[in-house]
């Protein structure tokens, strides 16, 4: 399709290298941590990019999130798409998967689209929630954890590997498609596009610009704390020669863990 | 309020109905004791998976009489059942299809979505759930806000449920639109089942950079088939065009807890301890003291990975 109106949905996360603290009040500690575009959405940006370039057309991102955002929308943006949708309220803050659903298909109600691509998960929550949701609120097609993608006429081709193994799937457009890992190979912005992308549009909606309001948004599912995870002791180290090492590790497998 | 109906979605596969599914029954058993259970077919092979679900311990199996060729439209299928059988949970296990299935399904129904559960509990009235974040650098504790709810479950986090039983099934009258079927599957490329999926693997041998070629994968293999345990990687070894994305685990590949997980040349990035370090006992071979996968293995040895593991194969086929 010419001139293909694609839409991403990105999420800002935690760099995956983040180590993850929690405060005396159970709270994650977010100093000095530094966010980026959730993996998967990136290879969505990309991928979305790609096409634009290739056939015409225009690329949007879509995020739910504070003002801290603002920095990875830009890396969206210098990485080569036109203009980036915001949607901010406070009481966002706590939004479970349902709830961000709810604002994005809101939101998607202001901003034409052929085409909506995703990450199949974002790597906090990884709820593999948000796109299936918003497909249902809107009444579009969905397929997840693509790998290839391309669009003839209203058409999307797109290939993914199950459990089953590996599916060729026809869908026709507006669809919710999500990202796997290969589906692009994210480009790193230069430094040209980072200044004009300081000049792209950002349009932020509040929930009234969008026809929600804090109390229609009712929570699905309440966090009632986090923890970590025990740190492991550390290995134990067998010695002696490759011989005697490897005798010693089946024995201990064996006898001291049991799982042989 | 007591749950009294739990639904478990059945999939089959080459070898019967798959063990994630036993384990969602498990966990519909913690989640909602006492409960009926009810097995529910959605697929497009809807007979012979009804007849492989009548072999699980439930009180019937309930088949949509209706083709089901997308994840949308076992949505649709299964919303329809619960509607016509009497609200309760419904559990998936948390497989390519049970996850694109289970947040669709709860969308349909109005229903929240505890996602990739390792644990469930039932507190007072409510249940309590543990599920991985951040690739299970954290774990979040919660909590379903309304009486019923779906639930995916995380593979191996519940034991199977190995009980058998001659469950009688039942045909229910599902409406599908064209508009539910709008995917559609041209082709497959069945996946080669004689090999082990990774998040079901009791043990994995993993292999990164260390292994140095493509080819060092062939040690990895040897001694997974003696272990017989799947074929895990690193991102760089995926990157290296090595092994195959699906193979990768990590923070961006899969996370799996096998009982034995073995790291070949990998030096246990964040990322990559990310998706392997709840595994139950972890063996590391590395030839750096200082790698950090030896801060989450249980064992290591420090050697060149080709001096041990060819013995360590060997070794390994005479107590298996
Ligand atoms: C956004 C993002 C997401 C990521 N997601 C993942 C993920 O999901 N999974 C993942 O694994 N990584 C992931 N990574 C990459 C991660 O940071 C590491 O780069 C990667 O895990 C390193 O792989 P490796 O251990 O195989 O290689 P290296 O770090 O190069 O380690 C090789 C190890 O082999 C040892 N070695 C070398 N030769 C021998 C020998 N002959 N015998 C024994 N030992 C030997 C070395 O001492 C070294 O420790 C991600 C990175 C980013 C930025
Ligand atoms: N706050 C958000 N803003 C925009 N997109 C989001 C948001 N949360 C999730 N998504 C999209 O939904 C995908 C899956 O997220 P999740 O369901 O949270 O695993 C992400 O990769 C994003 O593409």
């Amino acid at each position: 399709m010419a001139d293909l109106k694609i839409l991403v949905l990105v999420k800002q996360t935690f760099t995956t290298e983040a180590r993850i603290q929690l405060d005396a009040q159970g709270k994650i500690v977010d100093k000095g941590i530094k966010y980026v575009i959730s993996p998967y959405d990136e290879y969505a940006v990309e991928k979305a990019i790609q096409m634009q370039e290739a056939g015409g057309g225009i690329v949007r991102i879509l995020t739910v999130g504070s003002d801290k955002t603002l920095e990875t929308m830009r890396i969206a943006l210098a990485m080569g798409a036109a203009e980036a949708v915001r949607v901010w309220d406070p009481c966002l803050e706590t939004a479970d998967s349902q709830i961000t659903a709810q604002v994005i298909a809101a939101a998607m109600k202001k901003v034409p689209f052929d085409l909506v691509l995703a990450g199949k998960a974002a790597v906090d929550d990884q709820s593999y929630e948000v796109p299936a949701r918003v497909a249902g609120l809107l009444g579009l097609p969905l397929v997840n954890a693509i790998t290839s993608l391309s669009v003839s006429g209203t058409t999307a081709k797109v290939e993914r590997e199950t459990d089953a193994g590996k599916e060729t799937i026809e869908v026709p457009l507006p669809a919710v498609l999500t990202a796997e890992k290969g589906l692009a190979e994210p480009r790193y912005p230069t430094l040209p596009n980072i200044m004009k992308a300081k000049k792209k549009p950002v349009q932020v909606y509040g929930l009234g610009d969008i026809g929600l309001s804090a109390a229609a948004l009712k929570p699905a599912v309440q966090v009632l704390g986090l923890s970590t995870p025990a740190p492991r002791k550390g290995a134990a180290i067998i010695g002696g020669s490759p011989q005697e090492a490897v005798k010693e590790l089946v024995r201990r497998l064996k006898e001291e863990a049991k799982v042989l | 309020m007591a749950i009294n109906r739990a639904y478990v979605y059945i999939e089959v596969d080459a070898k019967g109905v798959r063990r994630t599914v036993r384990q969602a029954l498990t966990a519909a058993a913690v989640i909602a004791p006492g409960a009926e259970i009810i097995a529910v077919v959605a697929s497009a092979k809807g007979d012979a998976d009804a007849a492989a679900a009548s072999m699980l311990k439930v009180a019937k199996v309930v088949q949509a009489d209706a083709a089901v060729a997308s994840s949308q439209a076992a949505a649709k299928a299964i919303a329809q059942i619960v509607k016509a059988q009497g609200p309760g949970v419904v559990v998936f296990g948390n497989t390519s299809l049970g996850r694109e299935v289970a947040p669709c399904l709860a969308q349909e129904l109005g229903l929240p979505l505890v996602p990739d559960v390792t644990s469930a509990q039932v507190v007072g009235d409510h249940v309590e759930f543990v599920r991985p974040i951040y690739a299970g650098k954290a774990m979040a504790k919660v909590k379903p806000l309304a009486e019923t709810f779906v639930v995916t479950t995380r593979a191996n986090a519940f034991l199977d449920n190995n009980e058998s039983g001659a469950a009688p099934v039942e045909k229910a009258t599902v409406a599908l639109t064209a508009d539910d079927q709008k995917a559609k599957v041209v082709s497959l490329v069945q996946r080669d089942t004689t090999k082990i999926e990774l998040t079901e693997a009791d043990a994995i041998v993993s292999g990164g950079m260390g292994l140095g070629k493509a080819e060092g994968f062939k040690q990895v293999e040897a001694l997974a088939d003696a272990l017989r345990a799947a074929v895990g990687a690193s991102r760089a070894a995926v990157n290296a065009g090595w092994v195959d994305h699906t193979q990768q685990v990590g923070q961006t590949g899969k996370t799996v807890s096998p009982t034995l997980y073995v790291a070949l040349g990998i030096s246990g990035a964040i990322q990559h301890q990310a998706g392997m370090s709840s595994s139950k006992c972890i063996v590391a071979v590395n030839k750096d003291p200082e790698a950090p996968i030896f801060q989450v293995a249980d064992y290591g040895i420090v050697a060149d990975l080709y001096s041990v593991v060819p013995l360590l194969t060997e070794e390994i086929k005479k107590v298996k």
